[in-house]
């Protein structure tokens, strides 16, 4: 293949990675936003949302599509509530302590992960796309799943927009954020904006997995993977910064996915990590934030 | 005062001397297990500096452990050199990689420094794993004959010895348990403490609190990497699953099971820690379900470890 | 004996710092003399508070010069001009709630010791951490309490305790920010005597609201307005002053 097509190809990788990416990414700065903690379990959460996409589609069995749907409603629904229970037993008994949060969804990764090995088994498994077909360019045939992905990525994203900024939720929301205490003197069921925003967390991250389960294989260990790149995507946004995020996940999704195809994935890793470590030791703000005065 | 000072020195004294008895009694399996306990306590021990007593929570300390671990083994697979001289040797560069890791990422406090340590982490992995022509990567390298055994004074030592292993373990645990204790007793545990629970404050009476961290992040790695050299070479094997999160997380679940911000606490809980993951990994695959349950109670119900809850309850001259 | 002479122990000129668009010191110009007790005073972001962080080293300026005793400490971090004798009281009590009464002061003891074979030698070269952590104690009335965490102290206590810490450093210059503020009535006055008895060669600076309290004590009184020095007198012209009568006083 040409170089043109062959950066054509990778730029189409590109972006339904950062596609998925700003979902879950979406997540966790959400949640580091409104909470100021670092959900190490996010991973993880993704990583159900696509186990039990797998388990859906897997049970019914007419049309793949059917079963599809099923999964896009059925999975961010259980792990939504599996996360606003863990943030109202556990996090909530630890006061959302920063360092403390960290240690606790440590401990959350550990048992989710290895809960889902003994329920799941260790093995990979594909899912069926809900529908074939073909987009044929002149030089390649591209998966009209993958670009569907990429679609209904933009119209979740536009959905949550709608929510934070348009909605009474989002109203709570973004007053709890910038000032919690004054929010407590007004009222606002602080502990349940937190529950909800820890939930709402985790179902984008569960919304992302389904998105990327006909195309990857669901695997216990599938959410490593993307924690990390949720974490850089946050950091280089500028932490707590949801239009920062979204840049970054653009950004990013798209030139790990041209990257990849040049360098050896261990030494672009490698670079990425120690970058993002450099950003946030000597520019906080991250490269897409405002830096606050 | 005094009079506490004592006691909580015979305390430290008797479960030395426990454990240099301990092997008369124990069969060569529980002894073999034991070693390698030791050695994570001295990690742990190293970590608890940073941790407990400096405030600063890394999650990224397996580097200095496999930071120590490589230094030593891989002068001796690959340039033949004597076991003592390479264990030295590994002792400056984790040293060295202290210092500079910690100028670096102590600018940075909370949970940027969390985040922080953890990446700096994960490139050392990343690092083992792409140099995999020299390190072995995850397979590993298991170190030749010849640094099976050397001489020190003119004593033959062997380190295919169980007993000869166990008590080299025994030493420098107790020689870093001693160090550990003089220093946060002294002075320097005076400052570390006051940065960990008032910095502006200490800053403002004239400490200079960025030095006083850097001192901790040095000596807590140093004794990191110590014990990933000792690990090394008692055990004639370095791989990279030693620089993995994993050991990361675990030599902080050893710490805060056995209570922060005590000089024992990290070495009981790393008895109890393996000895409960051993327990678990005999019974299930999933053993790292443990791991995950214990960080949660604990985080939740016993943020100050078992000897953090007792000394709080009944001994407060523990130190 | 030789008559002393009034030496400037610390002298700024035409500091400025700005945050944002607003000007929080402007233009100052302000000497102290070794031994007094200053008072300033202002209305509430007359730039106070700005003022003691460049001097204390918690804030940079954005111009202008700092000197103390004799050498430019501008550009010096705060730990050092702590070293030098700059002692800092917070407005927001600052101590180590978590740890007993004796090492929060003995925090301090042990910075006078660490510093004393220098430019600062102990009065006496035996005092010990021990009698340096108990005579603070004793002066500020806290020796019942010492094996009691600091955060089970009340907060007249926890006040008195943030001093005592600062004593212990024996510093040159003492800034006192809001020192007054939540203390009752007989507070008050306690702390008044408690100043008197600890200035002996000490240069006090006290940032109030409590106008009876300042004059009571200062030597001299600054009067702080929009960044600027308004005025500055011994208390009964301060009094006196129409401007600052006008501005300030609201008369």
């Amino acid at each position: 293949m040409d170089l043109g097509p062959f950066l054509l190809l990778a730029s189409l990788e590109g972006l339904v990675q950062a596609a998925v990416l700003s979902l879950s990414a979406l997540g966790l700065c959400l949640v580091f936003g409104v909470l100021r903690v670092v959900n190490v379990a996010h991973g993880e959460f993704y990583m159900v949302g696509a186990v039990i996409a797998w388990s859906v589609s897997h049970a019914l069995s007419g049309h793949p599509l059917l079963g599809f749907l099923a999964a896009l409603l059925v999975a961010p629904l259980l792990v939504g509530l599996a996360a606003f229970t863990a943030d109202r037993v556990i996090l909530r008994k630890i006061n959302h302590n920063p360092e403390a949060t960290i240690v606790a969804t440590i401990g959350m990764l550990y048992v989710i992960q290895q809960s889902v090995l003994i329920g799941f088994g260790p093995d990979a498994r594909a899912m069926d796309p809900p529908f074939y077909f073909h987009i044929n360019f002149p030089w390649f045939g591209y998966s009209g799943y993958k670009l569907s992905v990429i679609l209904m990525a933009a119209a979740l994203l536009l959905m949550v927009w709608y929510v934070i900024s348009r909605t009474r939720l989002g109203l709570l929301m973004r007053a709890t954020q910038i000032d919690r205490e004054m929010a407590q003197v007004f009222g606002i069921p602080v502990g349940w904006v937190y529950g909800l925003v820890f939930a709402a967390g985790a179902m984008l991250a569960a919304l992302g997995a389904v998105l990327i389960a006909p195309i990857r294989q669901v695997h216990y260990l599938m959410g490593l993977d993307p924690l990390l790149m949720s974490f850089i995507v946050v950091i280089v946004g500028g932490l707590g910064s949801i239009r920062g995020a979204l840049l970054a996940a653009l950004v990013i999704g798209m030139s790990d996915g041209i990257i990849s195809m040049f360098f050896s994935p261990t030494l672009a890793k490698m670079i990425s990590t120690l970058l993002v470590a450099l950003v946030l030791i000597f520019k906080p703000e991250g490269l897409f934030g405002q830096r606050k005065s | 005062m005094d009079n506490s000072r004592k006691r909580s020195l015979t305390l430290h004294i008797g479960v030395l001397a426990f454990l240099f008895l301990l092997p008369f009694v124990l069969p060569d399996y529980h002894q073999l297990t034991i070693t390698r306990i030791m050695i994570l306590a001295i990690f742990a021990l190293g970590y608890n500096v940073l941790f407990g007593y400096a405030g600063l929570l890394s999650l990224g300390h397996a580097m200095f452990f496999a930071c120590g671990l490589y230094a030593a083994g891989l002068p001796i697979y690959h340039l033949g050199w004597a076991v003592p001289s390479a264990f030295l040797f590994a002792i400056a560069v984790s040293a060295l990689a202290a210092a500079l890791i910690g100028a670096i990422a102590l600018r940075t406090q909370g949970v940027a420094f969390m985040i922080v340590t953890l990446m700096f982490s994960q490139v050392v992995y990343l690092t083992t794993l792409y140099f995999s022509d020299t390190t072995g990567g995850d397979e590993g390298l298991v170190l030749p004959g010849h640094a099976r055994s050397f001489e020190i004074l003119g004593m033959q030592v062997d380190l295919t010895s169980p007993q000869v292993r166990y008590y080299i373990a025994l030493g420098l645990l107790s020689a870093s348990a001693l160090i550990v204790y003089r220093w946060v007793n002294g002075g320097l545990g005076r400052e570390w403490v006051a940065v960990r629970e008032n910095e502006s404050r200490t800053r403002m009476l004239g400490y200079n609190t960025f030095l006083i961290k850097l001192k901790a992040m040095v000596i807590s790695g140093t004794l990191s990497g110590s014990a990933g050299a000792a690990y090394g070479l008692l055990f004639a094997y370095i791989g990279s699953t030693f620089a993995t999160i994993q050991y990361s997380i675990d030599v902080l679940l050893f710490t805060l099971l056995g209570g922060v911000g005590t000089v024992l606490g990290p070495i009981l809980g790393s008895f109890i820690m393996f000895y409960l993951i051993d327990f678990f990994s005999e019974h299930t695959t999933a053993y790292l379900l443990a791991t995950g349950v214990a960080l949660i109670l604990l985080i939740m119900y016993f943020p100050l470890g078992v000897l953090g809850t007792l000394r709080k309850k009944w001994l407060p001259w523990l130190p | 004996m030789v008559a002393v002479v009034a030496v400037s122990l610390l002298s700024t000129k035409k500091l400025n710092r700005r945050f944002g668009g607003i000007t929080a010191v402007r233009d100052v110009d302000l000497s102290l003399e070794q031994g007094e007790i200053r008072g300033i005073i202002g209305p509430n972001g007359a730039g106070k508070t700005s003022l003691v962080n460049l001097l204390s080293g918690r804030l940079a300026p954005d111009s202008g010069q700092i000197v103390f005793q004799g050498i430019d400490i501008t550009g010096q971090p705060a730990w050092k001009r702590a070293r030098l004798g700059i002692a800092y009281a917070f407005q927001i009590t600052s101590i180590y709630p978590g740890l007993t009464v004796f090492e929060n002061v003995a925090i301090g003891a042990q910075m006078r010791i660490q510093q004393s074979s220098k430019s600062r030698p102990l009065p006496d070269q035996k005092r010990s951490l021990e009698e340096i952590v108990g005579s603070c104690l004793r002066l500020t009335g806290l020796d019942w309490s010492r094996t009691q965490l600091a955060v089970e102290l009340a907060y007249g206590h926890q006040r008195l305790l943030e001093i005592a810490i600062n004593l212990a450093v024996d510093p040159v210059l003492f800034i006192l920010d809001e020192p007054t503020q939540g203390l009752s009535v007989d507070e008050i006055e306690e702390f008044t005597d408690l100043l008197k008895r600890i200035r002996s060669n000490r240069t006090i600076i006290l940032i109030e609201h409590n106008l009876p309290f300042v004059m009571n004590l200062a030597d001299r009184v600054t009067v702080m307005d929009q960044g600027g020095i308004l005025a500055e007198n011994d208390p009964k012209g301060i009094q006196m002053d129409a401007r600052v009568k006008t501005t300030y006083l609201g008369e």
